[in-house]
């Protein structure tokens, strides 16, 4: 009996290994070789298409980003030439107002300062009015008091002469 | 003034032209209505319903008896017969403003503080007459609120000359000033 080692090499095993490996190389390439190699060369070109096609949306997407970045410059120049338009409104606005506070605050003093006059002229004329009517009613009460039956005669006299001279 | 006031005074004032009686128709016309102003239980006895007319006349005749013309009687009498008597006064005064145009007559009513002593009146009834073209038949009334002077009312014309109306002209004067 043949002493075994621990690894013996049967060649006819070794053959027949190998002619197994040989028959199932042969008939992986003539069966599956073909076919796998289509389904990697279809799966290179998807990948392929789908780098190109990322590329070309990265590209758009670079595109559209210049577009937006242009829209968003045009809008903040916008933005700002409406500030600038509004503040110029606002400033002129802000004259107009203020031109038309100092009118019409002129146009209320001169207003007022009229009506203080006419107030003013009024009273006077009240105080003066009272002081005429409280000298003729002592001047009547004087002159009842004081005209006695001859001096009343006296102007009846009188009033007859001129009534005779007014023809 | 009504018509039949008006009327009756036309027909009254016709018959004193016509009879030439103008003046004293007048004035006794006047002194009946003095009476019937001064009496007004008389004038209601006049207006009442419960008397006839013949009683009303009866009154008449012993109340003026024969001292009245007989054409002044007779129209109060007829006045009493057409139940018109409540238009005695109103006839009276529409009479005196036939009667005084035709006597180139005016009445005048003068405003004094003091009674006008005869001297005055006549004074002024002159200066009136003078005045106006017309003799001036005068009132005076007492009215002590004129102060002083006189006013005198000659139709729709005053001559104030009353202190008042000094005064008064005085205060527009005085109250026209401008005061600065």
């Amino acid at each position: 009996m043949e002493s075994a080692g621990l690894v013996n090499i049967d060649i006819k095993i070794l053959l027949a290994t190998v002619v197994n490996f040989i028959i199932f190389v042969f008939i992986l390439k003539h069966f599956f070789y073909q076919k796998v190699k289509d389904i990697i060369a279809k799966r290179q070109d998807d990948v392929s298409a789908e780098i190109v096609g990322a590329t070309e949306k990265n590209a758009a997407a670079a595109q559209l980003k210049k577009e937006y970045e242009g829209f968003l410059a045009d809008i903040r120049a916008k933005e700002r030439e409406i500030i600038r338009d509004a503040n110029v409104e606002a400033q002129a606005q802000k004259h107009d107002i203020v031109e038309k506070a100092h009118a019409d605050a002129k146009l209320i003093i001169e207003k007022a300062m009229a009506e203080i006059e006419v107030e003013k002229r009024k009273a006077m004329n009240e105080v003066k009015s009272n002081i005429v009517d409280l000298s003729l009613f002592a001047a009547e009460k004087i002159i009842h008091k004081s005209m006695d039956k001859k001096q009343h005669e006296a102007m009846i006299m009188d009033f007859i002469d001129k009534v005779g001279d007014a023809k | 003034m009504s018509l039949v006031a008006k009327r009756y005074a036309q027909a009254l004032f016709d018959t004193a032209v016509d009879n030439n009686l103008v003046d004293g128709m007048y004035d006794e016309f006047s002194s009946v209505i003095d009476l019937f102003k001064s009496e007004a239980r008389l004038m209601n006895l006049m207006l009442t319903p419960s008397m006839n007319t013949s009683e009303k006349k009866g009154v008449l005749g012993r109340v003026f008896g024969d001292s009245y013309n007989q054409y002044l009687r007779n129209f109060l009498n007829i006045l009493l017969d057409k139940n018109r008597f409540e238009f005695l006064l109103e006839i009276h005064e529409t009479f005196k403003q036939l009667v005084l145009p035709y006597k180139n007559t005016v009445e005048a009513r003068v405003l004094t503080v003091v009674p006008l002593d005869e001297a005055l009146r006549v004074a002024l009834e002159a200066n009136l007459a003078k005045r106006f073209d017309k003799k001036v038949v005068l009132e005076n009334i007492i009215d002590t609120s004129i102060l002083g002077g006189a006013v005198v009312y000659v139709g729709d014309q005053v001559i104030d000359g009353s202190i008042k109306n000094q005064l008064n002209q005085m205060k527009t004067q005085m109250n026209s000033l401008r005061l600065h």
